[in-house]
């Protein structure tokens, strides 16, 4: 399991799979799976930057794994939520694919997360007159860009104003 | 106002680490929204310059854009999808 755990390229901390996901569908469940399974993973990864930052700056790839300036703890946040559905909300105030104008709010799971983005799977776009519209590939969403992020059942109807 | 200067420190990191992301997968076809005009671009990566994408871009949405070599600031991008192979979803012709 360490070993297997060693050979994730270095810029994606973690990444569950669907399988997974879908082996425990209820929620409260996932929590505590999720919880047990990740603790673990954040110790390891924490061992694993200290070293790092004490080398050189050669190392560029490694350097983006460091979580020791406070300044990125942050993305510990969005860490501890992966494999959970979100809601998220961008800066933007609307964004448009081919003509069709929406506002940036956007349902998925987490499945990785970098220091510059995350990556949402199942994602579905609140468009205005298809509220359930689900893009056929995963988004990622740089993390500068998220306003807003909260844990949501995707089933949820919710009002766009 | 110094509150300005540390939040810069992370910021470039962040540019950097998305960069880095998509120099890895230089060739791949790669999906980006951005909240300006022409909001959407699907296309090729050429390469990636500091904070700039640069894009053979196949579809954008005006007709007259695409299928031309597009400069793409990070800083601007909402969402993005870059293909990986490996299984992954690939971006559909749309």
């Amino acid at each position: 399991m360490d070993n297997s755990k060693k050979k994730i390229r270095p810029i994606i901390i973690e990444r569950k799979s669907k399988r997974v996901h879908e082996t425990y569908p209820e929620t409260t469940e996932t929590e505590d799976e999720n919880v047990d399974e990740l603790d673990p993973i954040t110790a390891e990864n924490v061992e694993e930057t200290d070293p790092v930052t004490k080398q050189s700056k050669d190392n560029k790839e490694s350097s983006y794994r460091s979580t020791l300036g406070s300044s990125l703890n942050e993305i510990d946040l969005f860490r501890e939520r992966i494999g959970e559905d979100v809601l998220i909300v961008l800066e933007a105030s609307q964004l448009n694919i081919l003509g069709q104008v929406f506002r940036p709010i956007f349902t998925g799971r987490i499945v990785e997360v970098t220091v510059g983005s995350i990556l949402l799977e199942d994602v579905i776009i609140k468009m205005p007159n298809a509220p359930f519209f689900q893009f056929p590939t995963p988004l990622s969403f740089p993390i500068q860009k998220v306003v807003g992020m909260t844990r949501f059942d995707p089933t949820t109807r919710i009002p766009i104003l | 106002m110094s509150n300005y200067e540390l939040s810069k420190i992370p910021y470039d990191w962040r540019i950097e680490a998305i960069a880095e992301e998509f120099t890895r997968y230089i060739g791949n076809r790669a999906f980006i929204l951005v909240p300006q005009f022409p909001f959407m671009y699907i296309g090729v990566i050429l390469d990636v310059v500091g904070s700039e994408i640069i894009m053979d871009v196949e579809r954008t949405q005006i007709e007259q854009l695409e299928n031309r070599i597009w400069q793409i600031n990070i800083d601007t991008m909402q969402v993005f999808y870059i293909e990986r192979g490996d299984g992954w979803p690939t971006i559909p012709e749309f």
